[in-house]
């Protein structure tokens, strides 16, 4: 197959990063035509316009016309560069990851992002990016993965409410925050001063909106957490709408995206863990979700790695079942002893101090009784409902295996996950003791999954000696280790 | 290393007459910039001198002489470093890809630079002659069936 070029579009996006070049003929406009009114002296410099548009469009058409690529059965070929070169090879055999992402400006023009991504490389890059024709990249998926050969044998599509409800409980305003941050600077760069005069007429008006009612400074600060937290619920729904899996032997597919959309393949034997998680808001309506650990997948985009929405744990299990057969969960078969202090010890701790502190005043002031015992009520509310989740946690915890496929259960922050991995995939395994387990005899289990970045599961308050036993049954630990 | 290999005496020379254009090029340009200073320039371009003396003779001749490697049937070993020596070892089943490397002046001597990349990390090889990068690349990767 001979070396293509990427689509003609790439020139535009090798660009993107250099417009503020164009800061010099525009201050050269504004100079000449604006302030002194000189058409004359503006057409006489045209030149240096001409030169600057010309520089920037002339790296674009550099960098689009030095990387050609192609690809066979056998693997992708990328070239770089003319003077220093580089030429890049990925094996099919080596390739976990391709995704065809077709963003809204994209899809006009008929063309994809495509990105490739092995185990090797980068944590925050892909290892291939070309945008390329969409026939091409289905072309090159077809090839590199074979999808066409393989009949289709499982699907899955997620409905639009649980997409809207798993949105719902997984947008926070911190990820907002930093999205719409992003956001601004790209337009501050671009718009400036207007988008300035915008920002503060928008603040100065909703000040004045609910001046009778609340303080503005808090109704300014209540309307822009909202406004960071919608954009960013919108943003995620647009793109995990219509999100649908399909499984066809080792080829795991997965599609998403209303307005932009997406499609990823995985290779399944590249898959490094299935996590099933369970958060603390999800945990009231019975509901939980799954994500996946793979090279590649939800490095750069909003999947947060999810391979099922929101559901309810018998419908996640068995859809799981359905997509991934061969990856079992079991029972556990070890679970943590004698430890129910390391887990409710801080909301016990915290309620009881709360109560002495709502009861010493309460007894020694009059007249602040009610007052106390509202404040002390607020505080026992989420007190009660971190005591609950631990508890549960101390319950949920534990580790099992069954024909290699291990099964870890655990508590991180407030979400109880389950996670699945394959033995192989298990690359360390570590003991952790404080003093006070070492006295006890326990220790935390941590257990490094295989990945790109670090990727561990810690599972507190196990008898050291029986998990090194399930370590040495799990061959792990070698018996002269043990 | 037992058995290992150097890298060829080429790749020295190359290295070598990049430090020296490097420094000739860097030194110019501060003698332009600093013309009107010139104790400041004169310090500078002593400082330079002497750093560009300790590794042309001392620094890239020990760096070349501790840098060897092995390709062997199930592992491909790197040993490098001079302050701190490092011994690289990658299992070829868990080699992902491997990238190749070369500009003008490399092309010109007939050497290449090949990056070894795995999960968690990769190693980079400067200047290795033309077949033995080669032999290296079709070893760790044998489909990739271009000729250098």
């Amino acid at each position: 197959m001979k070396k293509r070029f990427q689509h003609p579009i790439n020139i535009l996006e090798n660009i993107s990063g250099k417009l503020f070049l164009l800061i010099i003929p525009v201050l050269r406009t504004l100079i000449y035509v604006i302030i002194h009114g000189e058409l004359a002296g503006w057409l006489q410099g045209a030149w240096l316009d001409l030169l600057v548009v010309l520089v920037i469009l002339g790296s674009g058409v550099y960098r689009w016309a030095f990387l050609r690529y192609r690809y066979s059965d056998k693997g992708l070929w990328v070239y770089k560069g003319i003077l220093c070169t580089a030429v890049l090879f990925l094996p099919k055999e080596q390739i976990s990851y391709l995704s065809r992402q077709e963003p809204w400006y994209l899809r006009p023009l008929g063309a994809v992002k495509l990105q490739a991504d092995t185990d090797g490389g980068g944590k925050r890059n892909y290892d291939v990016s070309l945008t390329i024709t969409r026939k091409e990249s289905v072309r090159m998926v077809d090839t590199l993965f074979s999808v066409r050969l393989e009949p289709v044998e499982e699907r899955y599509r997620a409905k639009t409410s649980r997409i809207v409800l798993y949105t719902l409980l997984n947008t926070n305003n911190l990820s907002g925050i930093l999205y719409f941050a992003a956001g601004f600077t790209t337009a501050m760069r671009i718009f400036g001063q207007q988008l300035q005069y915008i920002l503060r007429e928008g603040v100065r008006w909703i000040a004045d909106f609910f001046s009778n009612s609340l303080s503005p400074a808090l109704a300014v600060l209540a309307a822009i957490l909202l406004l960071f937290w919608a954009g960013i619920f919108l943003a995620h729904l647009f793109y995990l709408l219509q999100f649908r899996c399909r499984r066809s032997q080792n080829i795991l597919r997965l599609s998403c995206g209303l307005v932009s959309q997406h499609h990823t393949h995985m290779m399944v034997s590249r898959i490094n863990s299935v996590t099933l998680v369970e958060s603390n808001l999800s945990r009231l309506i019975g509901m939980g979700y799954a994500t996946l650990r793979c090279s590649g997948y939800g490095k750069r985009d909003g999947t947060n790695n999810l391979l099922v929405p929101s559901c309810s744990m018998k419908e996640l299990r068995q859809e799981i079942s359905t997509l991934l057969p061969e990856w079992k969960e079991t029972e556990n078969q070890l679970t943590p002893h004698h430890c129910i202090w390391r887990y409710l010890g801080f909301p016990a701790i915290l309620m009881g101090v709360v109560t002495v502190l709502a009861l010493i005043p309460g007894l020694l002031v009059e007249g602040i009784g009610a007052t106390l015992w509202t404040v002390w009520g607020l505080f026992w509310l989420p007190m009660s409902w971190l005591f609950w989740l631990r508890w549960r946690g101390y319950r949920h915890a534990g580790i099992g295996v069954k024909d290699g496929w291990v099964t870890i259960r655990t508590m991180k922050g407030y979400r109880l996950t389950t996670t699945l991995v394959h033995r192989g995939r298990i690359v360390m395994a570590q003991f952790r003791q404080s003093p006070f387990q070492k006295r006890a005899g326990q220790c935390d289990l941590i257990c490094y999954i295989y990945g790109e970045g670090r990727d561990r599961v810690v599972l507190p308050g196990l008898t050291e000696t029986e998990a090194r036993d399930f370590l040495l049954r799990l061959g792990i630990l070698m018996p002269e280790e043990a | 290393m037992k058995d290992g290999r150097s890298l060829p005496k080429k790749a020295f020379v190359l290295w070598e007459a990049v430090a020296f254009i490097a420094t000739g090029v860097l030194e110019g340009l501060l003698a332009v910039l600093l013309h009107r200073w010139f104790f400041l320039r004169l310090w500078t371009l002593w400082l330079l001198g002497l750093v560009a003396v300790i590794l042309v003779f001392w620094y890239l001749p020990l760096r070349y002489l501790n840098t060897e490697y092995k390709l062997e049937s199930h592992s491909f070993w790197l040993c490098k470093g001079v302050f701190w020596q490092k011994t690289v070892c990658i299992p070829r089943n868990r080699v992902s890809y491997v990238n190749t490397f070369s500009d003008p002046l490399s092309r010109l001597c007939k050497l290449r630079s090949i990056r070894i990349s795995a999960a968690g990390g990769s190693v980079w090889l400067f200047f290795l002659s033309e077949p033995e990068a080669q032999r290296i690349l079709y070893a760790l990767s044998p489909s990739f069936e271009e000729p250098l």
